[in-house]
């Protein structure tokens, strides 16, 4: 895969298609996959692309880089481009999608992520062009359905007590907005101090209120990478609360995120026949 | 101390429409709990998921949110916008944890005092008969 990833970028490159690389390659001394810029036809022998290739690179987009800008997505990596292109970050030809067939990625080097295993997605629905072979790539073993279970099935106090214990590690080190794809926002809402609406503090009141916030800001954005939870150096489940609201806004409004090109996030517009029923009556639990 | 506990509740509510029909409840002499805090708001697409979560941080035991009816936003669509977030913000809190009994939205037109009069009473009890305090709110917070 990585002899045919290098020659497509050859290829783009000489065709003029981009002037510069988002792509994954070897560190020379510790051997770690980090992320790479290539600006050069010839640097393109320095890319790799394997299961050790866990980052989101829709998080280095920036309109700084030379356009157009290649990219390496995977398939998580891809709804997250499509949907920065979907949010008018980036014009649609400011960026060439170079879709992996990608197996999934190993974060511990042994098993396939959580997210991997159930990825409905391994190739990015925005591809320019795709690199290996799609039709071996494996079915998913389980689904976010199975995942969020567990919490759908409890009672209210049990949800809340689940939830404090789950976020009682967070520092706020906000490690989880820095590596998201779609935290682009210019000032977070938790940076802001006139006023101050989430404490920077960590104590089970401002946990809860940075992680419900960040939640909603990414409900019907989220394209399930999965990134939040790699980064956290505390290994809080924050991404669980973000399937639970992904559940909810396909279920609500039919849409899921930076699958189809073009449209709107759900939030930006409305339909007329929206039920009134959506606001009150009986819920789950 | 005793164990009474008067229910708290932030009431967010559009100029256009549910304030003016507060008002209508007051001037009609129509009885209205007094657990009901209102925070006037421009429209009910104005209010931002923080509004409500922050209401509960600090102690609210209920939140009410109430616009104009849909088709009669004072700007076109701002009610209707309102409704896909309030529904979001809804199932978000449901699947925290808090109970959804603590949340009210409703649509109330300015010629409706007597209908607010009754809304808020409602949903006074529906908040009281939760009993124990919002769990989400901060430690602290007088209750």
């Amino acid at each position: 895969m990585n002899q045919s990833l290098r020659e497509t970028v050859k290829n783009l490159f000489a065709k003029g298609k981009v002037k510069s690389v988002l792509g994954y390659r070897e560190h020379p001394l510790s051997q770690a996959v980090v992320a790479t810029l290539i600006t050069r036809s010839e640097d393109a022998d320095t890319l790799i692309f394997d299961d050790r290739c866990v980052q989101n690179l829709a998080r280095a987009l920036t309109r700084d880089l030379p356009l157009p800008v290649g990219i390496v997505v995977k398939g998580c990596d891809g709804r997250a481009v499509s949907m920065r292109i979907t949010e008018g970050d980036f014009a649609r030809e400011q960026v060439v999608a170079i879709a992996m067939a990608c197996a999934g990625v190993k974060a511990d080097g042994k098993t396939f992520d959580e997210r991997c295993q159930r990825c409905e997605m391994h190739v990015s629905p925005l591809a320019d062009v795709t690199v290996g072979d799609v039709s071996a790539l494996p079915k998913p073993e389980k689904t976010r359905a199975e995942t969020i279970a567990k919490i759908k099935t409890m009672p209210p106090a049990e949800r809340f007590a689940f939830w404090q214990k789950a976020f009682e590690p967070c520092t706020h080190c906000y490690a989880c907005r820095e590596v998201c794809p779609l935290c682009n926002c210019a000032v977070c809402v938790t940076d802001q101090n006139a006023p101050r609406w989430i404490e920077q503090t960590a104590k089970p009141s401002s946990n809860l209120m940075w992680h419900m916030i960040r939640a909603f800001h990414h409900a019907g954005r989220c394209v399930d990478c999965g990134e939040c939870q790699r980064a956290c150096p505390e290994g809080v489940p924050m991404h669980l609360l973000d399937l639970c609201l992904a559940e909810d806004v396909e279920e609500l409004f039919d849409f899921k995120t930076g699958v189809k090109q073009g449209g709107k996030w759900p939030f930006l517009m409305f339909d007329p026949q929206d039920p009134d029923s959506w606001l009150g009556g009986p819920h789950r639990g | 101390m005793s164990d009474h506990h008067e229910p708290r509740i932030v009431g967010f509510l559009c100029n256009w429409c549910s304030y003016a029909g507060a008002d209508l409840a007051g001037t009609s002499r129509l009885k209205v709990p007094a657990n009901l805090r209102v925070v006037r708001v421009p429209c009910s697409g104005r209010i931002n998921p923080l509004f409500i979560f922050k209401a509960l941080e600090e102690g609210a035991d209920g939140v009410m949110v109430s616009g104009c009816h849909p088709g009669d936003c004072h700007y076109i669509s701002g009610n209707r916008y309102a409704k896909r977030k309030l529904a979001v913000i809804r199932r978000l809190l449901d699947w925290v944890g808090v109970e959804p009994e603590r949340i009210h939205f409703t649509w109330l037109s300015a010629s409706e005092g007597a209908r607010y009069a009754v809304e808020v009473a409602e949903f006074v009890e529906q908040v009281r008969a939760l009993g124990r305090r919002n769990p989400m709110a901060r430690q602290g917070v007088a209750s």
